[in-house]
This record gives C-alpha cells, structure tokens and sequence, in this order.
C-alpha cells in the first residue's frame, strides 16, 4: 500500500455505502492502526438517489480529507460507474457489480466485475449485506486494510443476532476476490 | 467527574484522533461563548453523558435552528490551528432538512463536523437544556487542561429523536441490522426500561411535541421487529408493550 489511498463506494440510496465507508474507515484507523477519514458528500448528484462515500487511508497522517486521486472505485450502479470511473487513477481498481453495471469505459485501469448484488441476495438471503460482500471483496482485491482488522470493526457495528450473517457475507467477498485475482481481468468494454 | 481515566468518555475516542477530538471541543466551547446557536447532538451526545461504551470514529453533529444560523457561524473566525475543509459544494436541503458537512482537525486528525438544521428539533433539544443545563467539563490530557462547555442533547431526548428518525424508517423497512440508530436505540432502551420516570418522561414529551401516537408506532414497530434485527437477545416485557400500547388511548 502507498502512503494515501482512497476510496470512492459509489451507487445509490439504501445500498449502505456510508455505513461500508465508516466500517472501512475505522478498521484501518482501530484496528490496523492506520489514519484514515470517513466522508460523504453531498452534491447535485445526491439529489437524484445516488449516493457516494469516500475513505482515505495513509500509514502517515492525512494532509487534505477529501478524494483528489482515487485509487479504488466501487459502483454497484450503472449511473454511479459513468459518474466516477473518469476520475480512477491509471492502474487503480475498479470493482463493478457484474448485474448492476453493463458498460464499463475503456481506461486504464483494472476491472473487476463480481457478482455482489446476486451473492448477498441468492447466496446470504439478503440483499442488504451487498455493503459487507462489497467490503470482502475490496479488501481481498487491494489489502488496504487486513482481513482481521476489517472482521473486528464489522463485529464491533454488529448486533449479536446477525453475527454470522454479516461474517458469512464478509467472508463471501473475500473469496470473490481471491476468485478474481486468479483469473484473467475482465476487459473493459 | 469520578470515572477512571478508562471508563471516561474521551477513552472511546480512538487515541491517534483523541487530543483532536478535544481540542475541537474545546474550540466548539469558545466558538459557541460567540454565537450560542447549535446543539450537539448525535451518538456522540450519547457518549458524553456516558450512555455509549464502544470505540467508532466518532463524528460531531451540530444541530441549528436555522440556515442562517449555520451561516453566521461558518463565518465566525476560528483558531489559527485549526484545519476546516468543506465536504459539500452546497448545503442539502430538503423540506426537513439543511446539512452542510465538513472536516476539522488539529494536528491533521481529522474529524467530520456535519451541520444540520431542523428547526422542530432545535427547540425540542433546547428546552430541556435551558432546564438542565449544559454538558461542563475540564478534561486533563497530556499536561493539558481543556475546558468544554457545550449544550449537548440529553440522551431521554434522543432517544426520542432516534425512535423517529426518518433514517430509521428507512432502516426497519429494508431490515438493516447494521443501522446505528437502531444501536442507540436499543441501548437506551435496556438502560432506562425498568425506570418509570423514563417512560413517563418521553410519553409527555412526544405529547408536547405533537408526536406521541407516532413515537409509539414507531416503538411498537422496532421491538416487533426486533429478532429479525438482530436483537432478539433483549427482552422487551409485554407490560412494556401493554403500556405503548395504551399511550394514546
């Protein structure tokens, strides 16, 4: 990992993408002892339902809190990948929701496109853990944080009822990502 | 104040933005000597009075009666030290609704500073501080001594305030185990559920406040759904739910 990184989760209202941010946010800042801010924004954009939260994190103390240069963007929605992938850094990541997101613009950046959406809602049992799939599979793709830093700040958010749900998804996109760093990046199209 | 340096409130602030987290406080204190024009609300009103025990990256709500008030404060010259950088193009405002958020730092530890305004909710928060008074405190750290002197929402108002929030609608509709409100709520609740001064307490306020038969819906509704929530494990008596029941009768 660089100095800074930052990170841009990026699709609509009611995906929980805040709540992924300040999970992401304070498992590098609690728990792997990092610096990181948490933030939202809100622009024209907020007013149509999108929605987009942006952490940065650095092993040195972070000079300007908001994203200049992103080097991870997340879209789970189409409007979202349009709105953001121009401002990815050349050979940063782009992780693209393989249902929500059909075009993806010629760059240079990595793609990945995983099945987020469909593996919270067919293979967890619900659509709302896409945030903690999200997070799984970011993490397994950049090592921004550890994976045990990011299982104890999702546990310290979780109430004791739904523990294993959320560990199930976390551990869901983990293995995505493992999955997708074996084979060949999708090509952008 | 007799809690250990361990069990005090500024131990759940992680320690690399801790000295931050004061400083602004501290800054907030004078500013608001100025302009006594916000309340601050939010978790971390919570975790002032005590009521909250875990570590998050906290965040500083402040609550305003008005744009124009958020306005006038903006424009209050700060602390030479102090770092503040807008996260907004513009405020977000909506029928309810004005927001403005930021970020502030001492020492480049940031901490967002989200401002808001409600003009229902400014005054519900800020009789019950006219008649109990403000959060007062000098805190010691590092050798330092910082005075904080701030009017923070009480934790029975915010738990009406949560209990309401159009957040939290959202959050049971899509069964959102992951909703802080919901959090706050549950932690209150097993606080103050066997105190009937509680209970008394925010039937008459949500009745001054024109909001009583939704407060109970709205109870009424989050310990129903409450397994499906994750928060099957706290006991909600039926003589509670007798008693929501019979708040608008």
């Amino acid at each position: 990992m660089g100095k800074r990184y930052e990170v841009r989760l990026s699709g609509e209202g009611g995906q929980g993408l805040i709540l992924a941010g300040v999970i992401l946010a304070e498992a590098a800042a609690i728990y792997d002892n990092k610096n990181a801010i948490q933030t939202q924004s809100y622009g024209p954009e907020a007013r149509g339902g999108a929605c987009k939260s942006e952490v940065i994190i650095s092993e040195d103390e972070i000079d300007y809190p908001k994203a200049t240069r992103i080097d991870l963007l997340l879209a789970l929605t189409q409007e979202a990948c349009d709105r953001y992938a121009g401002e990815l850094k050349q050979e940063g990541i782009l992780v693209a929701d393989s249902f929500a997101v059909e075009r993806i613009p010629k760059d240079h950046f990595k793609v990945f496109r995983l099945p987020i959406i469909e593996t919270a809602r067919d293979r967890i049992g619900k659509t709302i853990v896409a945030n903690i799939v999200a997070l799984g599979a970011i993490i397994g793709l950049s090592g921004i944080v550890s994976p045990d830093a990011m299982e104890k700040a999702l546990m310290a958010r979780v109430p004791k009822g739904t523990e294993d749900l959320n560990l199930r998804a976390l551990a869901a996109g983990f293995e995505m990502a493992a999955k997708a760093k074996e084979g060949p990046e999708f090509p952008a199209r | 104040m007799s809690l250990s340096a361990d069990q005090h409130w500024y131990s759940y602030v992680n320690e690399k933005y801790r000295l931050s987290m004061l400083l602004i406080l501290e800054e907030l204190s004078r500013l608001r000597a100025i302009q006594d024009s916000f309340i601050l609300v939010g978790g971390l009103s919570l975790l002032l009075w005590g009521r909250l025990q875990h570590r998050v990256l906290w965040d500083i709500d402040l609550l305003f009666l008005d744009k124009f008030s958020i306005l006038k404060f903006l424009a209050l010259p700060k602390d030479p030290q102090l770092d503040v950088v807008s996260l907004d193009d513009e405020f977000a405002e909506s029928e309810t609704i004005v927001s403005f958020h930021t970020a502030w730092s001492f020492n480049a530890r940031w901490v967002n500073l989200d401002y808001l305004s409600r003009a229902n909710w400014y005054y519900f928060h800020k009789s019950t501080i006219d008649r109990q008074g403000d959060f007062e405190e000098i805190v010691e750290w590092e050798g330092r001594e910082m005075y904080i002197k701030l009017p923070v929402a009480y934790p029975w108002d915010m738990f009406i305030e949560k209990s309401l929030s159009p957040r939290l609608e959202n959050d049971l509709s899509s069964v959102n185990d992951l909703s802080y409100d919901l959090r706050h709520v549950f932690i209150l609740f097993e606080q103050e559920k066997e105190n009937p001064q509680f209970w008394q307490y925010i039937r008459r306020k949500a009745e001054e406040f024109s909001r009583l038969l939704e407060l109970k819906q709205r109870l009424l509704w989050i310990f129903s759904q409450r397994e499906r929530l994750g928060y099957g494990h706290i006991a909600v008596a039926d003589s509670v739910i007798h008693q929501i029941g019979k708040w608008d009768l």
